[in-house]
């Protein structure tokens, strides 16, 4: 079996300029300068992330995760306050019934909430930089050169994959797929042979609303805000507060118009905004794909997809998990080589246990469902995770598990085991069962207002 | 400091981890500036200070000793803290997250050479001097801040040379009360210069 490496004065193409070809470029060069290999890179990215609106914005809610954050924080990335719209230190949980502060052990602020690209599509003045054009402008002054082009072309030469443009081709030794999931980029993959199942997606639903600084200070606060309602076909509903707009993120299953009335007009939505407001759809909305099934298979010799286009976390933290996507590829390319066997053997293995990790995550949302249309056992839930905020130093159980599952702070497998442990099991058990026999069991204990 | 600060914000003064405490964590410097200092008898040294992108406290995580020194804010700083088990499960899987961390080390170790170099080439204030320096300045041992920035700002001038007195009281003041003449022919003998002492009791 010939072995594929990457020589001085290799080049490398990278598809996508998102998180994931950023961030994969970034550690290419990083890493080639350890190994003190000099590499050619090629980032082809059609989007100026500085153009406000869907034009400059790869769309999502924009929290960059606590895992995420340190580790970059490690790696020598700081997210600058100048992107960092709001720094969020804690979240709010709200049922109809009731809403409930959860603060982390830690109270310190280590989630980032910001904006992807230049802003939404009524954004005033320009006043920030967003993620994806300040991770990209970071691959640059790694030394990437950004191609303002989107690839529609490619083929071999020579055993090479080559990106083929109006009238002319460039030949690589490593094509690097990030494409994520709202473009027609998978179309590149199986051109060049790649015989995998292309990822399983699902429609979702983002807004930005416009409201001022200061309304959304006193309102939102530093806090994420999950709703944990009993509307079918909703997985996860979040508003994020920024400067002066609320992100609102709807995931689940094809979210469409009447959901999103629904969302708005729910109580418990109503409750959060000031007395009189009548909260509804921003100027600024989008619909875009989220993956919610890996792709088969994200390589061949001398091709790995990173990012979204592969594989990422349900529901949770995508952005973490094009960094360590990218982050391994890169590892792969640069320290053992380029070949299907190479990436088989060192990036395939976190690939997988990413994946695996989401059969947990669907067990998790699919309980979390169950638990939502039974109001003793969400109300067991919210009296659990009161009693030990209350409580300063109680085993806060509930809150790691309600914080872990939102924040994308801790695997699914983790969490999953975590809601096994006995002690969890008495003490929702005996929440639960103290709500049923209060008030809460003569109202027939399962609501059902779907 | 903005709505989009991540970490922790100290006041001037207010500490971030107490020499002795158990290592449990480890922080990168998000903004501002911090001290590191040791104390002892008492007393506080100043080893260094800190400033935006410094990682610190990771020496516990990786010994799992109690934390070597105290870090205190210096004006209002911004602190980020990392969590040690998450740190150490990435590791674990990929050592390659530690290498900035090991580059950091090996800077420190790399520093911390060149000072016990210089220390030893140095014991006392007599063996100090060449030929070359014309002035000797002396401080006393607890004025070690000083001694260094001093040291820092005269670096480039090859006649003055700045050294700490490290030498206990007890023996310092025998030594000056005893034979104070045959101490400064000593010192005369190498130098050709002076020797000054500064801030001496
Ligand atoms: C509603 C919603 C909310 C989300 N919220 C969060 C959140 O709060 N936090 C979080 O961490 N994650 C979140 N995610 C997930 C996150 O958005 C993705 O995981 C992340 O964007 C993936 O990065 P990527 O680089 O793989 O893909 P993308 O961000 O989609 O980037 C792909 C890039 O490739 C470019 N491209 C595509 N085709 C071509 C081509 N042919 N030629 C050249 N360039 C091309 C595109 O222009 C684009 O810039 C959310 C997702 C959705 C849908």
């Amino acid at each position: 079996m010939g072995r594929i490496t990457l020589e001085d004065g290799s080049r490398v193409a990278v598809i996508g300029g998102g998180p994931a070809g950023s961030f994969c470029a970034y550690f290419l060069l990083t890493f080639a300068e350890r190994a003190d290999l000099s590499l050619h890179v090629d980032i082809y990215e059609p989007r100026d992330f500085r153009k406000p609106g869907p034009a400059g914005c790869n769309m999502c809610g924009g929290i960059v995760s606590e895992s995420l954050v340190q580790a970059l924080a490690v790696e020598g990335i700081h997210l600058p306050s100048s992107i960092v719209q709001r720094s969020i230190d804690s979240y709010v949980l709200h049922t109809d019934d009731e809403s409930l502060r959860i603060e982390t052990p830690l109270r310190e602020k280590r989630i980032a909430a910001l904006h992807r690209g230049g802003g939404p599509r009524d954004v005033k003045a320009l006043a920030w930089r967003g993620l994806d054009a300040y991770l990209l402008d970071l691959a640059q002054e790694r030394g990437a050169k950004v191609r303002p082009i989107r690839v529609s072309e490619v083929g071999w030469e020579d055993g090479r994959p080559q990106v083929r443009l109006d009238g002319a081709a460039e030949t690589y030794d490593l094509l690097v797929g990030a494409t994520g999931v709202n473009s027609t980029g998978w179309q590149l993959f199986e051109r060049l042979g790649l015989g995998a199942r292309s990822p399983e997606t699902t429609k979702t639903y983002v807004t930005e609303i416009s409201l001022d600084d200061e309304t959304i200070t006193r309102h939102f606060g530093s806090s994420m805000h999950v709703f944990l309602l009993e509307l079918p076909r909703l997985d996860c509903a979040a508003i994020i507060p920024k400067g002066n707009f609320l992100t609102v993120c709807l995931l689940g299953k094809d979210i469409d118009r009447e959901l999103i009335r629904t969302f708005f007009a729910s109580p418990a939505v109503r409750r959060c905004f000031p007395p009189g407001w009548d909260p509804s759809e921003g100027a600024c909305h989008c619909s875009p794909k989220i993956n919610v099934g890996e792709a088969t298979r994200p390589f061949m010799d001398r091709v790995v997809l990173v990012g979204d286009c592969g594989v990422t976390r349900l529901y949770k933290d995508g952005i973490g998990a094009s960094y360590r996507t990218a982050r391994a590829a890169a590892r792969t390319a640069v320290f053992s080589g380029v070949s299907a066997a190479d990436f088989d053997r060192h990036y395939w293995r976190l690939y997988r246990s990413i994946a695996r990790d989401n059969r947990y995550g669907h067990v998790i949302f699919g309980t979390l469902h169950g638990v939502k249309r039974m109001r003793p056992l969400l109300r067991g839930v919210m009296k659990m995770a009161g009693a030990e905020q209350a409580a300063a130093r109680a085993a806060r159980r509930m809150s790691i598990v309600l914080w872990d599952m939102f924040t994308g702070s801790a695997p699914y497998r983790e969490i999953f085991f975590r809601t096994l442990d006995p002690r969890f099991l008495a003490r929702f058990a005996w929440e639960s069962a103290a709500v049923v026999t209060s008030d809460g069991g003569r109202r027939n204990g399962v609501t059902g207002h779907g | 400091m903005g709505e989009g600060a991540l970490g922790t914000e100290y006041r001037d003064g207010e500490v971030i981890c107490r020499q002795g405490d158990p290592g449990d964590r480890m922080y990168v410097v998000q903004a501002g500036r911090a001290l590191v200092v040791y104390e002892a008898n008492g007393r506080e040294i100043q080893l260094t200070e800190l400033s935006a992108g410094d990682v610190f406290g990771e020496m516990a995580i990786f010994d799992r000793k109690p934390r070597s020194a105290t870090v205190r804010a210096k004006g209002p700083a911004r602190v980020l803290t990392l969590d040690k088990r998450a740190f150490l499960r990435g590791v674990h899987e990929d050592p390659s997250l530690a290498y900035r961390i090991l580059r950091e080390m090996s800077q420190r170790v790399r520093r911390l050479s060149e000072e016990v170099s210089r220390l030893k080439q140095s014991p006392g204030v007599r063996a100090m001097t060449s030929d070359e320096r014309r002035y000797v300045l002396v401080l006393p041992h607890e004025q070690a801040g000083l001694c260094e920035l001093l040291s820092r700002a005269l670096a480039q001038e090859p006649a003055i040379e700045v050294v700490l007195d490290r030498r206990v009281g007890e023996r310092r003041q025998r030594a000056e009360g005893q034979t104070p003449d045959r101490r400064r022919t000593d010192r005369r003998r190498s130098a050709q210069g002076a020797t000054i002492h500064i801030g001496q009791r």
